[in-house]
């Protein structure tokens, strides 16, 4: 009885749970392209998401410019927060990457903080809204799905597939690709490293920011809740394998469904679907552990 | 001779840690309620430190989940006592072996996984309890405990309370730097440096992965106890990710390598915010302070802040008297 009622339900779950995944893949994809270029995880994903938001928050809610211009500013922050970070990375270089990935643990306490500062805690802000939140279409078993959270998977998915296609078609993926086999041998082939490693934080961060603008409306949209955002994003990630941008997406899939399905069994709260996450990256982890970068990560 | 000599060592060790207690608390006499309470809790904040330093500094394990397994300890002290009617005395111990057990499991993926990687994983335990297994039944809602009876000591005195959580850090502190010369503690520098190494040497990196793990959560699970002991209500809030994350990144800021890092981050973590005070700023900053501190640290002394200023203490000494012993070591050569 109860497994009938549950099958009925799943596939609504199961949409539900694409569209979240939509959500942790979009974090998902800077951190594996900055990692694949620099070796480093940057656990201040989320909380340069969460900046750049609020600096969306500041252009077009308390200045009332349009939505477009706070998108914009908010890619402009979040690149610039990525050129910063790669910055303070620079001269640890050649140290093991477990220093140099605590340096973004530190900006992660620094941004929050900072956000807090500037924007107020724990407060409520008024989200940016680049598309209204109407409802495009109704899902089986009744889920009314609305355009953004369309949105957010479109943009997921278009962004790993062009940047997939750039990596692999354009003479910078080339160089980007170079570096992230071997930034040495990179160099003696006189590949700008630094720019490159460079510019992938740029962009890796500019979609972190593109992320939170797109995903505030649905979130609790303070300090915290984008910042700690960074923990599905980094599980979808490893799911994904940490290389190719299109698998990340299918991991942040994978997540989102694998959260969301419990809910068709039983009601259950928000808490219980992080410890599905975990449980789902602990065991992937067991099955497959990831390829670490090996000769750089030493 | 050697036994006498030990003994003696032994005797030393213990009577200056009883004078530091002592003077400490003498120190402490003087202060106000609110810096006494701070006292106490950098005396606590100091064990969870510490619990890095034999994970991490010894061990080469990362870890983001430290300030859960003292949640583990505190949770399940509060739940002994105020629901199921325990003594405090009798609750403790069980609340240390609750996060050791806790903590071996949470280290059971730390034995396919290395850096980075485990790194995530912790984090993700850490989301896992903080959103998850500290709201289950009574532990959402928290407990209340009064103060223990202790024959001969009243542990309703603030200054007495002080007293025995610094005595319980530095004996945990002995015992780590124990650790660290003892052979366990050869092995666990053995793994650190490399664990392909270590295995191919014959060392069980299973086992003491694992060992590493235990006594770390135990060190952990101790600092939850002495916090339920001193604040008297434990709550799941106190135990949070990002206070999680903060406990990381200062024993790293202090060097995870050096057991007075414990001390240092206690003060550090408890004290912070009133230094900001003092220094005209909202102690509400400390995080700024603390990633920005971090970020410069990492740079400029990746080892940590104490053994840079070792460094720094011993080159100062070096100039004032010149030693005549001829320095081959070439990095120390000026040119």
């Amino acid at each position: 009885m109860l497994l009938a009622s549950a099958s009925a339900l799943l596939p609504g779950f199961t949409v539900i749970g694409l569209v979240n995944g939509g959500t942790f893949a979009l974090l998902a994809l800077g951190l594996v392209l900055i990692y694949r270029v620099s070796g480093v995880l940057n656990f201040a994903q989320g909380a340069v998401a969460m900046f750049s938001t609020f600096c969306a928050y500041q252009v077009s809610v308390l200045w009332g410019l349009p939505s477009w211009a706070g998108l914009l500013a908010a890619v402009a922050v979040g690149m610039g927060l990525g050129w910063a970070i790669e910055r303070t990375l620079r001269p640890l270089a050649g140290r093991p990457v477990l220093v140099r990935t605590v340096v973004t643990v530190g900006w992660l306490l620094v941004l929050q903080e900072l956000a807090g500062f500037l924007w107020g805690r724990n407060a409520y802000h008024q989200a940016v809204r680049v598309v209204p939140l109407s409802k495009a279409f109704t899902a089986p078993g009744g889920t009314p799905v609305a355009t953004d959270q369309i949105l957010t998977i479109v943009v997921a998915v278009a962004l790993a597939l062009g940047l997939a296609a750039v990596l692999r078609r354009t003479s910078l993926g080339a160089d980007a690709r170079a570096v992230a086999d071997d930034p040495t041998a990179a160099r003696l082939w006189g590949i700008n490293v630094g720019r490159v490693t460079s510019a992938s934080w740029m962009v890796g961060c500019g979609m972190a920011a593109v992320a939170g603008v797109l995903l505030t409306p649905r979130l609790n949209f303070d300090t915290i809740s984008l910042t700690v955002l960074v923990i599905e994003g980094l599980i979808a990630a490893v799911i994904g394998g940490l290389s190719s941008l299109p698998l990340t997406v299918v991991g942040g899939f994978i997540l989102g469904v694998a959260e969301a399905w419990p809910r068709a069994f039983a009601p259950t709260n928000p808490g219980l679907e992080k410890f599905i996450a975990v449980l789902v990256v602990v065991a992937v982890l067991s099955i497959r552990p990831p390829k670490v970068l090996g000769a750089r990560a030493a | 001779m050697n036994t006498i000599l030990l003994l003696r060592t032994r005797l030393l060790r213990l009577s200056a840690i009883a004078a530091g207690v002592v003077l400490a608390t003498l120190a402490v006499n003087g202060f106000g309620a609110n810096d006494r309470r701070l006292a106490t809790l950098a005396a606590a904040y100091g064990l969870l430190v510490l619990s890095l330093v034999v994970l991490t500094g010894f061990a080469g394990q990362v870890s983001f989940v430290q300030a859960q397994l003292a949640g583990v300890g505190a949770l399940v002290t509060g739940w002994l006592v105020a629901n199921m009617g325990w003594s405090f005395w009798a609750a403790a111990p069980v609340a240390v072996a609750a996060s050791v057990i806790v903590g071996v499991v949470v280290g059971l993926p730390a034995l396919r996984l290395q850096g980075l990687i485990l790194g995530v994983v912790t984090l993700a335990l850490a989301l896992g309890f903080d959103a998850y297994l500290f709201t289950l039944g009574p532990f959402g809602k928290g407990f209340t405990l009064a103060r223990p009876a202790l024959p001969g000591l009243n542990l309703a005195d603030d200054r007495i309370t002080f007293a025995v959580c610094l005595a319980v850090l530095l004996l945990a502190a002995l015992a780590v730097a124990n650790l660290r010369r003892s052979g366990t503690g050869r092995l666990f520098a053995a793994v650190r440096d490399s664990e392909v190494a270590a295995r191919t040497a014959g060392v069980d990196v299973t086992r003491l992965k694992l060992t590493a793990f235990a006594v770390s959560a135990g060190l952990a699970g101790l600092a939850g106890v002495l916090l339920a002991l001193t604040v008297g209500s434990v709550e799941k809030q106190s135990f949070g990710l990002l206070f999680s994350v903060n406990v990381t990144a200062v024993a790293t800021l202090m060097g995870t390598g050096m057991v007075g890092s414990a001390v240092a981050g206690g003060l550090f973590l408890a004290f912070g915010g009133q230094v900001l005070n003092l220094a005209g700023l909202d102690p509400q900053y400390f995080n700024i302070v603390l990633g920005a501190g971090l970020i410069a640290q990492l740079i400029a002394a990746p080892e940590g802040l104490l053994p840079k200023l070792g460094r720094l203490g011993s080159a100062i000494a070096a100039k004032r008297a010149p030693s005549p012993v001829i320095d081959t070591n070439p990095a120390t050569v000026t040119p």
